[in-house]
């Protein structure tokens, strides 16, 4: 572009606008400010109904919805603390309980293990009793059938000796015969 | 180029013709020029700024109420992103300063303050647009809000007696409250008046800086070239001082009521 021109029209450019007033920077006009004043009353009423009273009371809906889901973790943890806390005495008490359980089945077993033993050496004590006795009882009547037979031998030997008392020599004999007949053991 | 009397003389010509081309665009007027070309003669009652002070609430409303049409349990979109400011207003700047019960009654007037300085800002950084906030009438006007509620609300909270009382601070002999209670007095404007200034000056002066730098183009032409890049540096770093601004502004308003209505603090 010719500099000519374009002098031109930036020169064109600032010298439009109205020629009576000279622009200032720091002019004070109270209509501006009562313009400002108005606008803004106007502005900050209705951004009042449309957003902020919409976005304050949905941002104190949301922190009360925060602070209770808060407040109801921190219930939930203290109540998850007293549960685990009662669950640990309730485990320490079952513990103590099996403990006292398994104490008290080992003292009765003991007790009744000891009372068997007692009973089976009674027991074992009165059948060898008995049978010692039954053994004494068996060798009296064997001794007694064995005095009686050998008794009766003896009637029936004399009988014999009598019947035949002939000669000494036949008496021998006989008695001889008498001995062989009766046995060894 | 040529270094001849000429080329001065053009330079020093173009010179003048971007600087009143800077002064035009800054200052309020009722001349809308589009660009490249064309000018909108606006009506005697409306100015520039006027329309930009206007137009910025009404594009506020709508984006505001079109993001809140559809409340959900979790915001998204748009509405996410106004959540996060309007919960840090009201917990890192109306609660803190205020308490719990004040806090949470001023955040909405907060609320409009931030976002509306915010989006003044922001639509002055938009070509052929103008920065409202970059006029003295507008940030005063701001200004004045705050400053009504440092009195008035004071006075309606605390009663007129306790807003006198809040002059002179509890423990000071009255020799020197005779100095003090002036200078808290006219304190109270000058807060106000710091708080529109900074606005204002915060604004203008990044708009002159980029005007300023793209106007060295059209002075030196080509030459000047590289120092776009730096134009578009500071349009960039502008973007954040819209959003510095919109909070300082904010911030300090909340702390300048909150001194008027807890004066012990």
């Amino acid at each position: 572009m010719d500099e000519t021109l374009q002098t031109q029209s930036v020169v064109e450019v600032s010298a439009h606008p109205e020629p009576a007033a000279e622009p200032s920077l720091v002019k004070v006009s109270g209509p501006m400010m009562a313009l400002t004043w108005v606008t803004f009353a106007m502005v900050a009423l209705i951004l009042y109904k449309v957003a902020w009273k919409p976005i304050l009371a949905a941002l104190d809906m949301r922190e009360q919805g925060i602070r209770r889901a808060l407040e109801e973790a921190e219930k939930a943890r203290k109540d998850a603390l007293a549960s685990e806390e009662r669950n640990r005495i309730l485990i320490q008490e079952a513990e103590q309980e099996a403990r006292r359980i398994v104490s008290e089945a080992r003292s009765a077993a003991e007790a009744g293990a000891r009372q068997i033993r007692e009973e089976s050496e009674r027991r074992a004590r009165e059948l060898s009793e008995e049978t010692r006795r039954d053994i004494q009882a068996a060798a009296e009547q064997a001794r007694e059938a064995l005095r009686r037979e050998t008794a009766n031998m003896a009637i029936q030997l004399a009988s014999r000796v009598i019947a035949a008392n002939m000669d000494a020599a036949k008496n021998r004999d006989l008695v001889a015969e008498a001995l062989k007949e009766i046995p060894r053991s | 180029m040529t270094n001849t009397p000429d080329t001065a003389s053009m330079v020093t010509a173009k010179s003048e013709a971007v600087q009143a081309f800077i002064l035009h665009h800054m200052s309020d007027s009722r001349t809308w020029s589009w660009l490249p070309a064309g000018h909108e003669q606006l009506p005697a009652f409306l100015t520039l700024h006027g329309i930009m002070v206007i137009g910025s609430g009404i594009l506020l409303i709508f984006c505001l109420a079109m993001a809140c049409r559809r409340p959900t349990p979790v915001p998204h979109g748009w509405l996410n992103f106004v959540e996060f400011f309007v919960k840090y207003i009201r917990d890192d700047m109306a609660i803190p300063f205020l308490g719990e019960k004040d806090g949470r009654r001023l955040t909405p007037l907060f609320c409009s303050l931030f976002f509306y300085i915010l989006v003044m800002n922001l639509v002055g950084l938009i070509p052929c647009f103008y920065t409202a906030t970059a006029n003295i009438n507008v940030t005063l006007g701001l200004a004045s809000i705050t400053l009504f509620f440092m009195i008035a609300g004071t006075i309606l909270r605390n009663g007129p007696i306790a807003f006198l009382k809040g002059f002179a601070p509890p423990g000071i002999p009255w020799y020197i409250l005779i100095l003090l209670v002036p200078v808290e007095f006219v304190g109270l404007f000058i807060r106000a008046a710091a708080l529109a200034i900074r606005l204002f000056a915060n604004e203008m002066a990044g708009h002159l800086v980029v005007f300023s730098l793209l106007g060295m183009l059209i002075v030196y032409g080509a030459t000047a070239l590289p120092i776009s890049i730096m134009a578009v540096l500071v349009f960039i770093q502008e973007i954040f001082v819209a959003f510095l601004q919109a909070y300082i502004f904010t911030l300090l308003s909340a702390v300048f009521i909150g001194q008027r209505y807890h004066p012990a603090h």
